[in-house]
């Protein structure tokens, strides 16, 4: 009696508790139906995606001012959405090439690019090897030779020439670079390429340059390429600087040897990257009405850091045309925000270096006049 | 479970309840709406994933046409863009990345994998097999992201001495295949991780197939005195053979179409040969990298490069599904249903045993309610064969000291197996716990993820909203389409004539295909047919993604309890008169109920973790979102960010902490779902 009794209670209970369950399913269904039919409201957030070199500032201004979402993807990431019109604004530290330029009028109606410049930043070259603390000392052109595998030893010559104090190790060089599409890796072939025509000729200044494959390693986004140098004996890459800071890699990376003139003399100097060296890197003429797509690298006055670089936000010059007629405002309003003095002093904080006042003024009307 | 449970008297109560209805005019029109709206979800279901199969096999066109199909197989280089000279798409170096890491995986997961289902067959005492083999299962749902973050940050450090020290070996010996440098992402890395992800499936399917050998199989050989390895080896191994394979050939498929740990873990340099010590590519991994940059004849390549993994995995899923076909006895049924999902199978093989055993779709292969305590039972038998030969005064032969020696260490073997298996994925388990716990607080749940990867604390808000939101729009689609095809294949088809059975037979051919289709392929065609056609990526986009991967979960599950509603209770109903809604809405719907929800909640669990598919649909979002036609937050997606960002230990906090609240949601899913299945047969029907 009593057995049956309980099984009895045993069955209720299940049966409570399988209808809980079912019910709590359904539940959780209608909410989804239900958040279905919640209905798509403008938010004034202007949607963007790309380089992920300004990714740390973007996301922290985005944050700041709530008016945009940054999604790092790549330069080349961001050149595509922009290109599909599936984002707001684009991002990229290199300009759209000629083919990306045609799929863009084709595929927006015939809307055309406005670079606006929103920081410089330095392109860090790390390095982790074994026995060696603290930074090398290499010259662009070395630089450029171990990336066009001219150099494939740490202890060529052409590196221990310049590190006389360090103890090289007889290891194969690891080269760690980008895996997906990249402004950086643009600005940086392209820097080297003006250093070592070798380098030009069988490499070549590309957001994907035709790297040598051997002892070649690839990782996503700069963060990857951080992570690839951390977790690689023997190697070298190239980082922006607020990662590079952040993987911890901002204390082995090399200072860059460029040739200039001080009181009138050629002379090798070697600069190690930094806000102030960028900023030295920036001091270029603009013109009123110029396209903004200016390059940075190579720099050559002194204490100029020569690995330094631009980056820019992809606007169309005329949104309604480019299909994207309600997001024209949101995008203008960020742009404001981020040329304004509050977004570019906090700059500092993330090693980058604020623009210099021409660049920024031209941006500033740019801005007002380009954008449609 | 215990047996015995009272079954309620269901005759009655289907009186009551069809009773009250008439066959009027109002009842036909019902039966007549009823048979269209299945035949329209089926249809339509169909008919928007035709539309996104056209719109990426239209994006391959320029491929064919400027490079052509041979080329491109075979072509061994892959130069997007060539500032010198012309851009080169050849498939070949992720063919064979895919390949190779497969094969890795399939050579380390296989063995781990049958020895740990024998072991928890027939080894184990028997109170430790069900909670064991339940673990495995569930650990079968950890999101392939999580493997992934704990890929990098645990086994890669752990795992580069060994690979140093393989390589000095390759060096020494001039072996290339094994030959240095070592590098921190590799062939071999990425295929260990993938062994010990597609390990439970195979071990789970594995056991299925072992628990239907007959037990007068099994009996026999211990009645000719055979030890329990022996037993092991000549009774149970050849009659699992073709199920072996057959759950070897179902991990392969999910290996081949398994990206984001792959991704994080191979290194990324596409090439053919080479050390497997050395970077490499595979085509889901290749397609996850550069899908999101390309355009033009590159956007082509990589969408072409989607298409051939389909084919690879459909190919590799027919042949799985006809070996399993294949085998002796049971064994078809067994996998099949493992093939649906594990928790699934419990109900069904419960729900056989005690459904109508006039039921004519079950077939006279089903297995036996079997006791599964075989050595029990054929210890007993033993028993009565020595009896039977001491009073026929023979003695029984002992088993040799050598037999028995051999036999331990197989066992021993056997044990270990099981012990190789569990380890990496009780490390997995620690991991999430030991790191994910001290990031869960209250803020945890309310606060933005913080930008700046020194600055801890910061939470998850927007990316577990989002993740809410998707598996909300990913059910409000996916169930009542899958439930309503699965409705129209199983009960209105039939009753349509040869059309009916034949589009039935297309539609249940094409929902067995989407059960295969990699994930990633899924985020190319969402991607091309919906988020480019809209211009935006969205939460829609992402939870269509999601949907799409359930849909073929929930009809098959649905499918598959709809056989089992006993005929007697149809019959019951159509006796008094039900009209054909009627029978549907009030006998077959309520009965199936449980299992339907397993089925769904099942799906859901399994789409909730993926991440190929949101990168390229809903693309993430900063804040905290729930607009449907803006991009969305979720948490695989945070994860995955934070695994290719700089891993700061303030930044890696909050995606183990992501990883928990994850991993926490699916298993609760499976949880429920396995709940479900337990309590229903008491009080169905």
């Amino acid at each position: 009696m009593a057995r049956a009794l309980s099984r009895h209670f045993n069955v209720e209970i299940t049966r409570c508790l399988l209808k809980g369950m079912m019910r709590g399913v359904l539940v959780a269904t209608a909410i989804g139906g239900l958040s279905l039919t919640y209905a798509a409201s403008a938010l004034g957030v202007a949607t963007g995606s790309g380089a992920s070199f300004p990714n740390r500032a973007y996301q922290q201004w985005c944050q700041d001012s709530g008016l945009c979402s940054y999604t790092s993807k790549g330069s080349s990431g961001g050149i595509r959405d922009f290109i599909a019109g599936t984002t707001d604004f684009g991002a990229s530290d290199a300009p759209l090439t000629s083919s990306q330029l045609a799929q863009l009028r084709a595929n927006r109606n015939g809307a055309n690019v406005v670079y606006i410049p929103t920081l410089i930043g330095a392109i860090t070259v790390p390095t982790n090897i074994d026995g060696v603390n603290g930074r090398l000392r290499l010259r662009g052109k070395t630089i450029a030779q171990i990336f066009s595998d001219q150099i494939v030893n740490w202890n060529d010559p052409r590196i221990r020439r310049d590190n006389r104090g360090k103890r090289l190790p007889n290891e194969t060089i690891t080269k760690c670079v980008r895996a997906d599409g990249s402004g950086t890796s643009f600005a940086f072939s392209k820097a080297l390429s003006k250093f070592d025509r070798n380098f030009a000729r069988t490499v070549g200044a590309s957001q994907t340059p035709k790297w040598p494959t051997a002892n070649l390693q690839k990782g996503p986004k700069n963060p990857g390429v951080a992570a690839c140098v951390n977790a690689n004996s023997n190697s070298i890459g190239y980082v922006d600087i607020a990662d590079s800071r952040a993987a911890g890699l901002l204390g082995k990376s090399a200072a860059v040897g460029k040739n200039t003139r001080i009181k009138g003399k050629r002379k090798l100097q070697f600069t190690t990257p930094s806000t102030r060296s960028t900023s030295k890197a920036g001091n270029v003429r603009i013109r009123r009405g110029q396209s903004l797509n200016v390059d940075l690298t190579g720099a050559a006055s002194p204490g100029a850091y020569p690995l330094s670089t631009t980056t820019w936000i992809l606007a169309y010059n005329n949104y309604a045309r480019a299909g994207k007629g309600g997001s024209r405002a949101d995008v203008i309003k960020m742009l404001n925000y981020f040329l304004g003095n509050r977004a570019q002093r906090a700059l500092a904080k993330q090693q980058f270096a604020p623009l210099p006042e021409n660049l920024r003024a031209e941006a500033r009307r740019q801005v007002r006049t380009k954008i449609r | 479970m215990t047996s015995g449970h009272p079954e309620p008297p269901a005759a009655p109560r289907l009186a009551q309840r069809a009773g009250r209805l008439g066959r009027g005019i109002g009842s036909r029109a019902a039966d007549v709406l009823y048979e269209i709206l299945a035949a329209a979800a089926c249809l339509a279901g169909l008919l928007g994933i035709g539309y996104l199969v056209w719109k990426t096999a239209a994006e391959t066109g320029a491929v064919w046409r400027e490079i052509g199909v041979w080329s491109f197989l075979t072509g061994q280089q892959w130069i997007p863009f060539d500032p010198a000279g012309e851009p080169a798409f050849g498939a070949l170096p992720f063919i064979y990345g895919t390949v190779l890491t497969s094969a890795i995986a399939l050579v380390l997961a296989v063995p781990l994998a049958v020895g740990a289902a024998l072991a928890t067959t027939v080894l184990l005492p028997r109170p430790l097999r069900e909670p064991i083999s339940q673990v495995v299962d569930l650990l079968a749902a950890v999101p392939s992201v999580v493997y992934g973050l704990w890929g990098i940050t645990v086994m890669v450090p752990a795992l580069t001495p060994m690979l140093e020290w393989i390589a000095r070996q390759g060096d020494r010996l001039g072996i290339g295949f094994i030959s240095g440098p070592v590098t921190s992402g590799s062939y071999l890395i990425g295929g260990i991780v993938l062994a010990i992800m597609i390990l439970p499936i195979i071990a789970a399917v594995t056991r299925e197939v072992f628990l239907t050998v007959p037990d007068e199989q099994k009996e026999a050989a211990y009645a000719v005195g055979a030890t329990r390895w022996e037993m092991i080896r000549y009774s149970m191994l050849p009659w699992a053979r073709s199920g072996i394979v057959g759950a070897s050939a179902l991990g392969l498929g999910r290996a081949v179409g398994e990206t984001i740990a792959l991704f994080l873990l191979l290194g990324n340099v596409p090439g053919v040969g080479g050390s497997i010590i050395g970077p490499g590519s595979t085509l889901a991994s290749i397609i996850a990298l550069e899908y999101n940059e390309a355009i033009d004849l590159h956007l082509a390549a990589l969408t072409a490069l989607a298409l051939v993994l389909f084919v690879l995995a459909f190919v590799v899923n027919a042949i799985a599904r006809m070996l399993v076909r294949r085998g002796p006895g049971g064994h078809g049924e067994a996998i099949r249903r493992a093939l649906l999902d594990r928790g699934l199978a419990g109900l069904t093989r419960r729900r056989r045993a005690a459904a109508n055993p006039a039921a004519p779709d079950s077939p006279a292969a089903d297995p036996p309610p079997a006791p599964r305590d075989l050595p029990a039972a054929a210890r007993a038998r033993m028993a009565l064969v020595r009896d039977h030969q001491a009073d026929s005064a023979t003695p029984v032969p002992r088993v040799s000291l050598v037999r028995r020696i051999g036999s331990r260490s197989w066992e021993a073997i056997l044990l270990l197996a099981l012990a190789a298996a569990l380890v990496p994925l009780g490390m997995i388990l620690f991991e999430i716990l030991k790191e994910g716990l001290p990031a869960i607080s209250p803020s945890f749940f309310t606060e933005l993820p913080s930008p700046d990867p020194f600055v801890a604390g910061g939470g998850i808000e927007n990316a577990l909203i989002g993740t809410l939101i998707l598996m909300g729009i990913a059910t409000a689609l996916a169930a009542p389409m899958g439930i309503m095809t699965a409705l129209f294949i199983n009960d209105v088809a039939p009753r349509l004539g040869r059309v009916g059975r034949a589009v039935g037979g297309a539609a249940g051919f094409l929902v067995d295909v989407l059960l295969g289709v990699p994930s990633i392929v899924v985020g190319v065609t969402v991607n091309l047919g919906l988020v480019v056609v809209m211009g935006r990526f969205s939460a829609l986009a992402g939870g269509v993604a999601l949907a799409i991967i359930m849909f073929p979960i929930v009809v098959r599950t649905t499918d598959e309890i709809l056989r089992l509603v006993p005929t007697s209770l149809k019959e019951g109903a159509e006796a008094i008169g039900a009209g054909h809604w009627r029978l549907t809405w009030s006998v077959v719907l309520p009965a199936a109920l449980p299992g339907i929800t397993t089925g769904v909640l099942l799906a859901l669990a399994r789409a909730s973790g993926e991440t190929a598919p949101l990168l390229f649909t809903s693309l993430g979002n900063q804040f905290t979102s729930t607009a449907l036609l803006e991009p969305i937050a979720a948490l695989p997606q945070l994860i995955f960010e934070r695994s290719i960002d700089v891993q700061t230990p303030e930044s890696l906090e909050l995606a183990w902490g992501a990883a928990l609240v994850l991993v926490a949601i699916i298993l609760l899913l499976n949880v429920t779902a396995r709940l479900i299945t337990r309590l229903a047969p008491r009080i169905s029907q």
